[in-house]
């Protein structure tokens, strides 16, 4: 039974262009290469988002997807809300109003008696925070 | 005296006054020149604060672009060269799109004999539309000066009892061109309205296998592209392009637009690299081109991307022409045969009488999609 895999809150930066998005990448790939992996991208900060954004997010969808874990959105900026919606990347997704909803919504389909125990998330420094 | 702009406020749309912008084949200010010139109007000075974009219809008359900043300085101007001919100037701002009946405000102002008479929405909302003495000098200038804001001139009041869409954000424009398509006022889309609902403009192409749907406007020589769907009160104005498999769903696209592949446009304001989402009344800046781009306004660019593009289609007509009908499957043994037809998809093999029925429908939805 499981019992404390952590999900992991990591905000994503104001220009997601073609270089920002493949840093990010960069960035977020030793996370996306854990044993199922729960992550929640906080799109707050985004004020420009590009092709290479969008396509950036549905990668790393899809490497959490291969490893049978999720990767969520919240706090969309209105920004990255309307490019979203354009390039139809958002029925993908599952996109919450906070990070806290979205790391919450994790515990959805655990037992009863694991879900009491689970705690709220915690912040973390460097953009990252983890709820176990 | 028509004056464009003239204000740092929201009625822009892309660094455009939406006075400027066209509402399913001509700009406000186009329509209302005509309906000033059908007024019984001889003389017509546009003065505007922006370059208007090229236009495949556009209008003759005396055209002066002035800097923001001595804009008001331009108009007054003006205003005094035509009051040397004249008893009464008009004078509008764009501004809102009134459907205000210029003879009878004319009529009205000789008759009262007020300096400057002013006109009225239906709601009681002051509109920038004036008729003024040519005597009053000072009066006007004042009036000029302060942007025709200043409620301190006297001035009578004219009631305008037909349609008035003050043009105030870029919604107001969605708005405007959903009320024209009901038939709610004047403005009639520019084209031939190919079936009842859908009007399509000179030039247009729509790809066979594109859908449009009634209401929909397809201004001047735009492009639509495989499997895209313009839907729900949607206006392509000229020179703009809808990429393969792009809905366009109760949107404007404005002129020299390239919406990209793949996308879903919904109650949005799309053009000169913006989205303006009607729901959210917000503009966001998109710089990728491969999401919105612009097409080139350049006439003499348009006709060599085109012949480069005839040059490039050549020689695949001619091995169509040559080797398309000589192509022929060869099925070779009988064992082949039946392992390529059992590799075949089911619909392929469906009886001969409902592929025809398929086809006949097909034929029928290709119908009204291809120009």
């Amino acid at each position: 039974m499981e019992t404390s895999r952590p999900v992991i809150v990591k905000r994503v930066p104001e220009n997601l262009n073609l270089k920002q998005a493949r840093a990010f990448l960069e960035e977020v790939k030793p996370l996306l290469e854990h044993d199922r992996p729960q992550i929640v991208f906080d799109l707050s900060l985004v004020r420009r988002i590009d092709a290479a954004g969008v396509d950036m997010l549905l990668q790393c969808m899809k490497e959490a997807s291969r490893r049978d874990g999720d990767l969520k959105l919240a706090s969309l900026s209105p920004q990255a809300q309307i490019v979203l919606d354009l390039t139809r990347a958002s029925r993908l997704f599952e996109i919450f109003a906070s990070s806290a909803e979205a790391a919450h919504s994790f515990s959805g389909y655990l037992p009863n008696m694991v879900r009491q125990f689970r705690s709220t998330p915690v912040a973390a420094g460097n953009g990252e925070r983890k709820a176990a | 005296m028509v004056l464009v702009g003239g204000r740092q406020e929201a009625e822009r749309f892309g660094e455009y006054p939406l006075a400027l912008l066209d509402v399913l084949g001509r700009s406000v200010l186009m329509r209302t020149l005509d309906r000033i010139r059908a007024a019984g109007v001889a003389e017509i000075t546009v003065v505007s604060d922006t370059d208007p974009l090229p236009h495949p219809k556009s209008v003759t008359c005396k055209f002066s672009v002035a800097s923001p900043q001595h804009f008001w300085d331009d108009a007054l101007q003006k205003f005094r060269r035509l009051s040397r001919h004249s008893e009464r100037v008009l004078v509008l701002r764009l501004g809102a799109w009134a459907e205000v009946d210029f003879a009878a405000m004319v009529n009205q102002h000789r008759d009262s004999g007020s300096a400057i008479l002013r006109a009225y929405s239906p709601a009681n909302e002051a509109l920038d539309v004036f008729v003024i003495s040519s005597g009053n000098q000072t009066e006007a200038a004042a009036l000029l000066r302060g942007e025709l804001r200043d409620e301190r001139i006297a001035t009578a009041v004219h009631y305008c009892d037909g349609y008035v869409n003050l043009l105030a954000t870029p919604a107001d424009l969605r708005a405007l061109s959903l009320d024209a398509f009901a038939g709610e006022c004047e403005i009639h889309p520019c084209g031939r309205e190919l079936r009842p609902g859908v009007w399509i403009g000179r030039g247009a192409h729509v790809h066979r296998c594109a859908r449009v749907v009634a209401p929909a406007f397809i201004g001047d020589y735009c492009s639509v592209r495989r499997d895209a769907v313009i839907t729900r009160g949607s206006s392509l104005e000229h020179h703009s392009e809808v990429d393969c498999a792009t809905v366009i769903e109760n949107s404007n696209v404005m002129p020299f637009t390239r919406v990209g592949a793949g996308l879903d446009v919904e109650h949005s304001i799309v053009g000169f690299r913006q989205v303006h989402s009607v729901p959210r009344e917000l503009t966001v800046n998109i710089e990728d081109p491969h999401l919105i781009g612009a097409t080139t306004t350049d006439i003499s660019v348009r006709l060599i991307a085109g012949l480069s593009w005839l040059i490039n289609l050549l020689p695949t007509i001619g091995w169509r022409l040559i080797f398309g009908s000589r192509t022929e499957t060869n099925l070779g043994s009988p064992s082949e045969a039946m392992s390529q037809i059992s590799a075949m998809p089911d619909a392929a093999l469906a009886p001969v009488e409902s592929q025809t029925k398929s086809y006949r429908e097909m034929a029928a939805g290709r119908r009204y999609g291809n120009e």
